[in-house]
């Protein structure tokens, strides 16, 4: 027939049967118009339509029956056995009673026809192996193959134990059974179902009905491994009539993998018991799969996640319309059927149960439990009271996901972990307090998988939450939910301390501890040695903070309490003795530091257990406080020991400890001249982080940032800076960036550019730098350090006028804070300079008196220091009158630096500004000497870039102009001008200053043209 | 399935007109088994010539009355709608119902 002619008749025939009668006869008239075969056809598949019925279902039936018919046709026996009645007829064929014809007594069997699957290549052979294998079961709780064969019509049969018993689920509903009884029973079932694969038999197809208990209450299993039997050769091709035919089979108790088609294993029967016990214990199944489309149930199968059997027993009002029409069994009847009121059953499922439940239904095989063994195994242990085996593969299957990229969620659930495991522990101490809180582990479990799933994005519409928001809902859910367990409640908050201290959150940290000691103090008291740690971890959040006082008064504290316990823990009182030296060390109190870093690692020593890798943490902290204290020969001894320890551990390969102690090395090293060792050690830690952690961890971070700034002291600044830049963009992924390190970043990556001349760039990251440790923290020394960064960066390109108000905000700072510090002197110093430097002699002087006060108060008379401040001194006062006393500051200066260690461009500074001083007061022959002295030093001693050299020509040029030599001083000046307007800029204060000496000069002798030149320049 | 039905009732009608000698109360049985071989052959002739004009017509039926798939279930197994399975059904059941009868009136 051809197509379009059939298509014609499908089109006609489709809307005619949407008419009534009447009207069909018109339609038919329209449509098919003056063609009569057309006609004829249509109609005569109208009435056929009419006439068919059912003959399809009945013709079906016809052959259905046929083949049963077959089975008793062979005289009513198949092979040796006696057919007696039809018990049923499954989806796989006929079950007959039957009895063994050629026996004296009379034992009684089921026989089972098989007439379905025969699409696929079932070899008589491999029947054969299959059924072997299958007889070899034997197993109390499993109902024996006897026997099988081909039907003289060729349809393959099985003869097995009969069982008169009644599907499991239908059992225990109709006893009632409780959970207790359910579960035994279900642990009968894994015992069989355990037996089965040891003997390499997977059943494929458990569910109630495949599982029947007698009336004495034996459990029988059923139809093991015939699933297989009815399934194609493993790896041959799928006729398409077999697919059509194993899809047709109910996806309820089907694993994904066996939806999928994939290879089945004994994993698919643990998944297939995970559907099972979820339905004996919480009356339902885990997915809804009646009225959906069977690609629906699949999806569902293949990509919903399981409820916990828990969650499905919560009532809920409104029921849908679909649930009315087939309603479900609602709370009440299936706690009623366990002997427990609903909420009493949904309890006793939270937890355990739930867990067992998820683990045997996880979508990926490998994921469940490892055997039916392990399954039963956390069934028996949670009857009797024990600890299952589900947890920790349920923390880690459930975090690894996404916790790669999440350490924080490490810690925070490791801290819990921790606490769950030694709750035990905690609860026989104390058990008084323990039984007015009634505290379960449970609930704590509860609350970490609930943390975890908070950061599991998809559970989150999609949105990534941040690891602050994360901690931030795990604190909101302590406090919320142990609100009636205050010391539970306060110590789940000293857990989450650490990740907050981790993440550099320390005043969150504070916050939450200071809570923390209030609540569980307002039981214990203040001074109970349960505190210690939360003291003890207070003291690190103010350590993060910068109060290095307080951190060392809370660590003490812990220290005292740690030791008055009666559970004296060495390891921790170490690690609250190292902690203080770490707290000391800040203050800059090395001796004392260097003496708890020694306690601690003697404590590591003695105590029990391997220690070596906190052994290693102490001497890596002693070795730097040596080096803190110029004793580098001897800190780089404990360095290396630590070194070689931490090598040893990780059997040479690369470890984060060793990255530690390469860094501290590379700190140490830093003292030594030769900076190139120090830039080595920091490249090696700096590789190892790269090659061990995640791009945003604060040690890597700090990695890039240690080899960039020995690049920057090395003065590769070309090397620096991208170090800098990439730090800089593995901050800006994240979500916050308000963190010290963040602004020490940015500062130093400033102070690089600069060093490049960069200068706008250089100006937008110190400006970063300021206003995030304004905002951090308004009166720090790092505020202070910021403010004169960003100051002289000013100064050296000419903007006096910010430089002398950055200044003045830093003495202002640290005038009030810090009182006599060298930051304090600096800042003075920097206030008179940009005086100075916008021609503002008289204003200059009362700072850089000052500066030279503090800094004489702090490093004594020769230092280098204070006569670099008396040099600055001197400048001005040789400008605002007081000749004599400039003169005298200038001469002991230049003294100073001649037998001192100064270095000899020093000297040659000191040298010109002598020589520039006595020019300007009429000592120009004096003048000339000393500024050729100069001139020679620095020429020996410098580069022609440098600007002290253009300094030193300059002021030699005007000395030879008053002494009267001025083609001669004239040909000097101008090369010094034009030297430093190209180092310095046109605008720079040298540059200026030399541009005005010389017109003073020439205006002195009397030359006004040179001296209009110049001024005009 | 079909091919179990269809290759059954073939050896069923294959013993009969070989005409082996059987014992009456199983010719009883006999009988109506070849009645009902005639109607599986005669169903899966039609379904064969069907095939051969829509394929898509031949497969909703196996899916629905020899596969045990709902109507919801062949359409989406088939990802076409519902609507379309039920108007197929009724058409290939009418065309199937007309051969059969046909095939009645030529023998």
């Amino acid at each position: 027939m051809a197509t379009e002619r059939w298509r014609r008749i499908e089109e006609i025939f489709k809307a005619a049967i949407e008419l009534s009668a009447t009207r069909q006869e018109p339609f038919l008239d329209d449509s098919c118009g003056d063609d009569d075969e057309l006609r004829q056809t249509v109609e005569r598949l109208l009435s056929s339509d009419r006439e068919a019925g059912e003959f399809l279902e009945e013709a079906l039936l016809s052959g259905i029956e046929l083949v049963e018919d077959s089975a008793q046709e062979g005289g009513q026996t198949i092979g040796p056995y006696r057919l007696i009645e039809r018990t049923g007829s499954g989806g796989m064929g006929a079950v007959y009673r039957a009895a063994r014809a050629d026996s004296e007594y009379d034992q009684i069997v089921a026989i089972k026809v098989i007439h379905t699957g025969m699409g696929s290549p079932l070899t008589v052979e491999r029947f054969r192996r299959e059924r072997q294998i299958l007889a070899g079961l034997q197993h109390p709780n499993i109902a024996r193959l006897l026997d099988g064969g081909t039907t003289d019509t060729g349809l393959p049969y099985l003869v097995m134990e009969y069982i008169e018993g009644e599907p499991i689920d239908r059992y225990c509903d109709r006893l009632k059974l409780s959970l207790r009884e359910r579960l035994d029973l279900f642990i009968t079932v894994c015992t069989a179902v355990s037996s089965a694969h040891q003997n390499l038999v997977v059943h494929r197809d458990l569910k109630p009905s495949n599982i029947l208990v007698t009336a004495d209450g034996t459990v029988k299993l059923l139809d093991f491994g015939i699933a297989k039997l009815l399934s194609p050769e493993d790896g041959g091709p799928l006729s398409e009539a077999t697919l059509t035919l194993e899809r047709a089979l109910t996806p309820s108790y089907a694993s994904p993998e066996q939806i999928r088609g994939e290879m089945v294993t004994t994993a698919s029967d643990v998944y297939s018991l995970g559907v099972l016990l979820f339905e004996l214990i919480a009356g339902r199944r885990p997915f809804r799969l009646s009225d959906v489309t069977r690609r629906e149930a699949e999806r569902r199968v293949l990509e919903d996640p399981a409820p916990a059997p828990s969650s499905t027993l919560i009532t809920r009002r409104s029921a849908s319309a679909a649930e009315k029409t087939k309603p479900k069994k609602s709370p009440q009847v299936i706690a009623q059927e366990r002997g427990m009121r609903p909420e009493a059953l949904r309890r006793s499922l939270v937890g355990d149960l739930d867990t067992i439940v998820l683990t045997a239904l996880r979508k990926d095989r490998s994921n469940r439990y490892p055997s039916v063994d392990k399954l039963a195994q956390d069934v028996r242990h949670h009857l009797d009271g024990l600890p299952i085996d589900a947890h920790p593969p349920t923390f880690s299957y459930r975090a690894t996901k996404f916790l790669r990229r999440n350490w924080v969620a490490v810690a925070v659930t490791a801290a819990f972990f921790l606490l769950t495991s030694v709750f035990s522990l905690i609860l026989v101490q104390r058990s008084n307090l323990a039984r007015v809180e009634q505290v379960r582990t449970q609930e704590v479990r509860d609350l970490l998988i609930e943390i975890i799933q908070s950061a599991n994005p998809s559970l989150q519409g999609g949105a990534q939450i941040t690891h602050r928001e994360q901690l931030d809902f795990s604190a909101k859910q302590i406090e919320r939910r142990f609100s009636q367990q205050p010391l539970l409640q306060a110590d789940l908050q000293v857990q989450l301390v650490d990740s907050y201290l981790s993440l550099g959150l320390a005043e969150e940290a504070r916050v939450l501890i200071e809570k923390a000691i209030a609540t569980r103090g307002a039981v214990v008291g203040e001074e109970d040695p349960s505190l210690s740690k939360a003291y003890h971890r207070l003291g690190a959040s103010y350590r993060k903070l910068g109060d290095f006082a307080r951190a060392e008064t809370l660590h003490r504290k812990a220290l005292k309490l740690y030791r008055s316990g009666s559970n004296q823990e060495l390891t921790r009182i170490a690690d609250v003795t190292n902690d203080l030296g770490i707290a000391l060390r800040a203050q800059g109190r090395w001796e004392e530091a260097e003496r708890y870093f020694r306690e601690a690692l003697e404590l590591y020593r003695e105590a029990s257990g391997d220690q070596r890798q906190w052994i290693a943490v102490a001497l890596g902290n002693l070795g730097n406080v040596l080096g803190l204290q110029n004793r580098s020969e001897e800190g780089e001894g404990y360095l290396r020991e630590a070194l070689a320890i931490d090598r040893e551990l990780s059997n040479a390969e690369p470890s984060t400890a060793i990255a530690a102690d390469l860094s501290l090395l590379g700190n140490l090293l830093l003292n030594k001249p030769d900076l190139q060792a120090s830039a080595e050690h920091h490249g090696l830690a700096l590789s190892i982080r790269r090659q061990l952690l995640e791009p945003d961890h604060p040690d890597l971070l700090e990695s890039i940032n240690n080899l960039a700034s020995v690049h920057y002291k090395l003065r590769h600044y070309e090397e620096a800076i991208p170090l800098f830049r990439e730090a800089e963009a593995l901050w800006s992924k994240k979500p916050d960036r308000r963190h010290p390190d963040y602004a020490s970043l940015q500062n130093n990556l400033g102070l690089a550019l600069q060093g490049l001349g960069r200068f706008d760039e250089a100006a937008e990251s110190l400006m970063q730098a300021l206003q995030l440790r304004r905002a951090l923290m308004p009166t720090s020394p790092d505020v202070v350090n910021s403010l004169i960064n960003t100051a002289t960066l000013h100064y050296d390109t000419g903007d006096s006028v910010q430089a002398r108000d950055l200044y003045a905000q830093a003495v202002e700072v640290e005038g009030v804070e810090r009182q006599g510090s060298y930051n304090h002197a600096l800042a003075l110093a920097g206030l008179g300079a940009s005086h100075r430097s916008s021609g503002d002699f008289e204003a200059a002087v009362p700072p850089l008196r000052e500066a030279l006060e503090v800094i004489h108060k702090l490093v004594g008379d020769d230092h280098l220091a204070t006569v670099y401040f008396s040099i600055s001194l001197a400048r001005v006062l040789s400008r605002t009158g007081f000749t004599e006393e400039a003169e005298e500051l200038l001469r002991k200066a230049v003294k100073l630096r001649r037998q001192g260690e100064a270095s000899q461009p020093r000297l040659g500074k000191a040298l010109t500004l002598l020589a520039d001083h006595l020019a300007r007061h009429g000592e120009a022959e004096e003048a000339e000497a000393i500024a050729k002295e100069a001139v020679a030093i620095l020429e020996a001693s410098t580069t022609e870039d440098d600007p002290l050299l253009a300094n030193a020509r300059n002021v030699l040029g005007a000395s030879l102009v008053a002494r009267g030599k001025l083609q001669e001083g004239d040909l000097l000046i101008a090369r010094s001008i034009d030297r430093l307007t190209q180092i310095r800029g046109a605008n720079h204060p040298d540059t200026e200053e030399a541009r005005a000496r010389a017109v003073s000069a020439f205006l002195d002798r009397g030359a006004a043209g040179r001296a209009a030149a110049y001024r005009d320049r | 399935m079909r091919r179990v039905l269809v290759d059954h009732a073939r050896r069923v009608q294959a013993a009969k007109r070989g005409g082996r000698a059987v014992k009456v109360h199983l010719e009883v049985i006999g009988e109506v088994a070849e009645r009902k071989a005639t109607d599986v052959l005669e169903l899966d002739d039609a379904l064969m010539a069907l095939e051969k004009i829509d394929q898509r017509k031949n497969k909703i039926i196996e899916l629905r009355y020899f596969g045990g798939l709902t109507i919801e279930e062949t359409a989406s197994f088939l990802e076409v709608s519902t609507a379309t399975v039920i108007a197929d059904a009724r058409l290939a059941r009418a065309w199937l119902f007309n051969q059969m009868k046909r095939s009645e009136r030529a023998e």
